[in-house]
């Protein structure tokens, strides 16, 4: 009898535990004044739609962390590797499905450019804690993380220390014809280098990828990654989010090696200037750029701001290791860009 | 010219008229109207801005960018005639080899062989090209680890897939499915009274071959050769998946990224310039096929008539023959299957020991977004080859038929679209779907329309068919007092099914494997199988999007069966 009181008091305990552990995961935000009256507006329109690129992070975890914040509220997300190049095409044409996006500063500047972009008030920017250094683009962009360019390879074959340190470091005859990358990816090495070195640099030494060091063009990452766990290649272009995702979420073996310069994406949150949802969008987006929703979208995706001195344990992590990381903005999105397009032209082999 | 027409629509029956200028407005509408939308494109400049922007200004611009552009010539067209012209030939050759095989010989099992070089006919490109990578990777490919182990090699090799004849072989042996298909069609409703003839006459197989067979089978063969060098050209996933790591830089890979700048809009005046050159390209190509099949068409003896063709016997070649086969089969389904199979169980480089595990299956078959993916699929693919029959029926009717002036304006503008690739048809669409306010964009019905574009060969089926049947048999039936619709009921459609259900079967399965349009098109609510297997990939779900596609090949190999026991027999009795 004692022995079943004894467990019983276990698993009460035990459920009792667990069950306030989800509601302190799964809880409401607590909000006041500006924050919880946008959260009111917005669980009236009931739903948004957030755009951005073709991954987890996007489809599946923002949608899982916003609404645990904020219950009430149905996240349509739309993943598309052309997300900007739509939305731009879809509101010159008056089309206005979309309410919020999630994308690099490259892709924002042309929405902006057309005034597609809507511009937050400093009363709701401080309701969610959000600072000056949070914002960008006239206050009409947050700063919600930053995806860091990596080298990712197999644990079960390389060690972290024989790992190229640069990117240079790729031409080393060791990893000839070892070195596979998406064709999104891989030409933001090289133009990385021209932001620095000038274009002429960066082309030779694009040119020095394709044909000295044989890396190879890849349809996706993912794709990539599958050929490297086979065997068929040594080390994959990555992002150090997608790699920590690999390595915790699904228990692959991999890891993500430092190397610089590596360039980092500032992934901005933003909501379009004729959202047909709003309140919701903005709730979205100043949650998501908010500590609260950065910590939420770190421990569920690894996405995290990695700048220096943001509480996260990617700034940590990227510090540590000593990565010389280029943060893109405003200023420097647009060259590099350009200096993108001509490397994937080198890499392709559409030039020579 | 329209007034002509209408003129004589107007004298002919109410229903024929409304039947025949329904399906010309259809024509019109389905054709002409983005047609003429991506011409007025071409000539915009749309350097940072879309064509129907206001104060966007007329330019030629678009053209001098495009044509004087020196990679175009040095790299994207030899490349792109390499590539198309060895994986046609691989396409043809094989198609055409098994579709003999098993129509017209004696080789065993041929009812299981049907089925199985069918079968892949429906899988995604995409998933086939990346089983291909796991077959010939250099270094872990399956079939390069044989091979090493059988001829003691060492290092990387002896196979690459990503080369340029990695590219040619499996794009190549990619449409070989769907070449077999349409040339055993062909094959089996060839009346062999004509070789009959020839062999009385003492002639010599290789001569009747070439005398006879050969001339009976040209407008099939050309209207294949046109569908698979179309399909070549267009086709986007083999060269984005092996042709890009082999530094090919074939023409759809190099629209698809002029359409995905590092930033900006697409400048789709430049990707509408493309297009222009196509376009007469196929008024070229329709005049030449019209040419090449004006003799063939009228003494073709291909009717509704059932045929029980005479076999070549094979001899002492048969079991080397069936070899042949089976090894094909071995590489393009068993060996493709089996490295779908394991990806779907084990994930990449599992430990030795990790037990096989059903659930990617469990995941992705219980998907929602894959059940709405199938639908899709297959309600586009079903819906847009019906309007395509309908439409190829009615035209054929017109330009076999009648004298309209308007016949050879059908004529042209259900050729158009096969000469423009599909990159670019799905641009054109997408945008004029977007200004006109009809609400369709961004659902399935934007690809039923976009789909039923491709009315080409359909249209050639069902003429090449048409002009078969003498004018006597409606005529007949006029005399006897019937109505046109009770003689298209009656008289022509029974006599016209099988060219219509093959070309309706061509179509379903165009669309079924259809993977750019739908990815140009896409939206969560109108994703297709093509778009949902390559988002799998794209997200690192390899397990799932090879589940899927493993699962694809045995619910193929089911149909395949059952139509190969129970469609096709009726078919030939029709």
């Amino acid at each position: 009898m004692k022995t079943f009181i004894g467990l019983r008091t276990l698993l009460i305990a035990v459920v009792t535990i667990a069950a306030n552990v989800a509601w302190a995961q799964d809880k409401p935000a607590a909000l006041s004044g500006p924050a919880k009256d946008l959260y009111e507006a917005a669980r009236k329109e009931g739903q948004l739609v957030l755009w951005g690129p073709p991954t987890d992070t996007v489809e599946k975890f923002y949608p899982q962390e916003f609404q645990k914040a904020f219950p009430g509220i149905a996240v349509k997300a739309i993943g598309d590797s052309q997300a900007p190049q739509k939305l731009l095409t879809e509101a010159l044409a008056g089309v206005h499905q979309a309410d919020v996006f999630w994308w690099p500063i490259s892709g924002f500047l042309d929405l902006e450019k057309r005034g597609l972009v809507a511009k937050f008030d400093a009363g709701a920017l401080a309701a969610f804690g959000i600072g000056p250094g949070d914002t960008t683009l006239d206050g009409r962009g947050l700063r919600a993380a930053n995806v860091v360019y990596t080298l990712e390879y197999d644990t079960r074959r390389l060690k972290r220390e024989e790992l190229p340190r640069t990117w240079e470091d790729l031409l080393n005859p060791r990893w000839r014809g070892r070195v596979a990358g998406a064709t999104l990816l891989m030409p933001g090495v090289p133009s990385t280098y021209g932001l620095s070195r000038g274009e002429q640099w960066m082309l030779d030494f694009a040119r020095k990828l394709r044909d000295e060091a044989k890396v190879t063009l890849v349809a996706s990452t993912p794709l990539a990654r599958e050929m490297m766990l086979r065997g068929e290649k040594d080390l994959v272009v990555s992002l150090i989010s997608e790699t920590l995702k690999r390595k915790h979420l699904h228990n692959e073996p991999v890891d993500w090696a430092p190397v610089g310069p590596a360039w980092s994406t500032q992934h901005m949150l933003g909501v379009l200037e004729k959202s047909p949802h709003p309140n919701a969008a903005r709730l979205f987006a100043l949650w998501g750029a908010s500590k609260e929703g950065k910590i939420a979208m770190e421990r569920a995706s690894f996405d995290a701001d990695a700048r220096p001195g943001a509480p996260t344990r990617l700034a940590k992590l990227v510090q540590d290791a000593g990565v010389e990381i280029v943060f893109e903005d405003a200023q420097n999105t647009r060259p590099r860009a350009g200096f993108y397009g001509k490397a994937r032209a080198v890499l392709t082999g559409e030039t020579k | 010219m329209f007034g002509a027409a209408l003129r004589e629509l107007r004298n002919a029956a109410s229903l024929q008229g409304l039947v025949l200028l329904g399906a010309g407005a259809l024509v019109v509408w389905l054709v002409s109207v983005p047609l003429l939308f991506l011409l007025a494109t071409a000539f915009r400049d749309t350097t940072d801005a879309l064509p129907f922007e206001p104060g966007v200004a007329w330019t030629l611009g678009n053209f001098a960018r495009v044509y004087l552009n020196p990679v175009l010539y040095r790299q994207v067209l030899p490349d792109t005639l390499a590539y198309t012209v060895g994986a046609v030939a691989i396409t043809m050759a094989l198609g055409i080899f098994f579709a003999w095989l098993v129509e017209r010989t004696n080789v065993p099992l041929r009812n299981l062989l049907f089925i199985a070089i069918v079968s892949p006919v429906i899988v995604p490109t995409v998933v086939v090209a990346i089983a291909w990578i796991y077959l010939l990777g250099p270094s872990k490919g399956w079939v390069n680890l044989l091979l090493r182990w059988l001829l003691g090699l060492e290092g990387p090799g002896p196979l690459d897939v990503f080369s340029v004849y990695g590219a040619i072989i499996v794009q190549g042996l990619a449409l070989v499915p769907l070449s077999f298909l349409f040339m055993s069609a062909a094959f089996r409703s060839m009346d062999p009274a004509l070789e009959d003839a020839s062999a009385l006459c003492r002639a010599r197989p290789l001569t009747t071959f070439f005398r006879v067979t050969l001339p009976i089978l040209l407008p099939a063969t050309l209207a294949l050769l046109i569908v698979v060098t179309t399909l070549t050209l267009e086709g986007f996933e083999i060269p984005m998946v092996v042709g890009v790591p082999a530094r090919l830089q074939i023409l759809s890979t190099w629209i698809f990224f002029a359409i995905n700048p590092p930033a900006g809009l697409p400048n789709y005046g430049q990707v509408a310039a493309i297009a222009v050159p196509f376009v007469l390209l196929g008024a070229l190509l329709l005049l030449l096929y019209n040419r090449a099949t004006r003799v063939a068409e009228r003494y073709a003896v291909v009717t509704g008539r059932g045929y029980r063709p005479r076999r070549v016997d094979l001899g002492r070649w048969r079991y080397p023959a069936l070899a042949v086969v089976l090894a094909y089969l071995l590489l393009v389904l068993v060996l493709p299957a089996a490295v779908m199979l394991v990806s779907a169980l084990l994930p990449a480089g599992a430990a030795p020991g990790t037990a096989a595990s059903i659930q990617a299956f469990t995941n992705v078959l219980s998907s929602p977004t894959t059940l709405l993916a199938l639908g899709n699929t297959v309600l586009a693919g079903a819906l847009s080859a019906t309007i395509v029959v309908f439409i190829a029926c009615s035209v054929a009717w017109v330009v076999v038929r009648t004298r309209l002036p308007a016949r050879y304006l059908l004529d042209f503008l259900t050729f158009a679209p096969l000469t423009i690739p599909a990159v670019i048809t799905g641009v054109a669409v997408g945008l004029l779907y977007l200004v006109m306010p009809i609400g369709i964009y961004g659902t399935v019905w934007i690809l039923v329309l976009a789909y039923a574009t491709r009315m080409a060969v359909a249209t050639r089926i069902m003429r090449a068919s048409l002009i078969q049947l003498h004018r006597e048999l409606e005529e007949a039936s006029q005399v006897s007092g019937a109505r046109w619709q009770t003689t298209v009921w009656r008289i022509l459609l029974p006599l016209l099914a099988p060219a219509a259900i093959l070309s309706w079967l061509l179509l379903f399965i165009v669309s079924f494997r259809e993977f750019t349009l739908g990815m140009l098109l896409y939206r969560p609510d109108n994703i297709v199988l093509g778009v949902h297997i390559w988002r799998l990939y794209e997200r690192g779900s390899i397990q799932e999007a090879s589940a899927l596609g493993f699962a694809m090949i045995l619910i193929v190999l089911a149909i395949g069966f059952l139509a190969r026991r129970f469609l096709v027999p009726r078919l030939g009795e029709a």
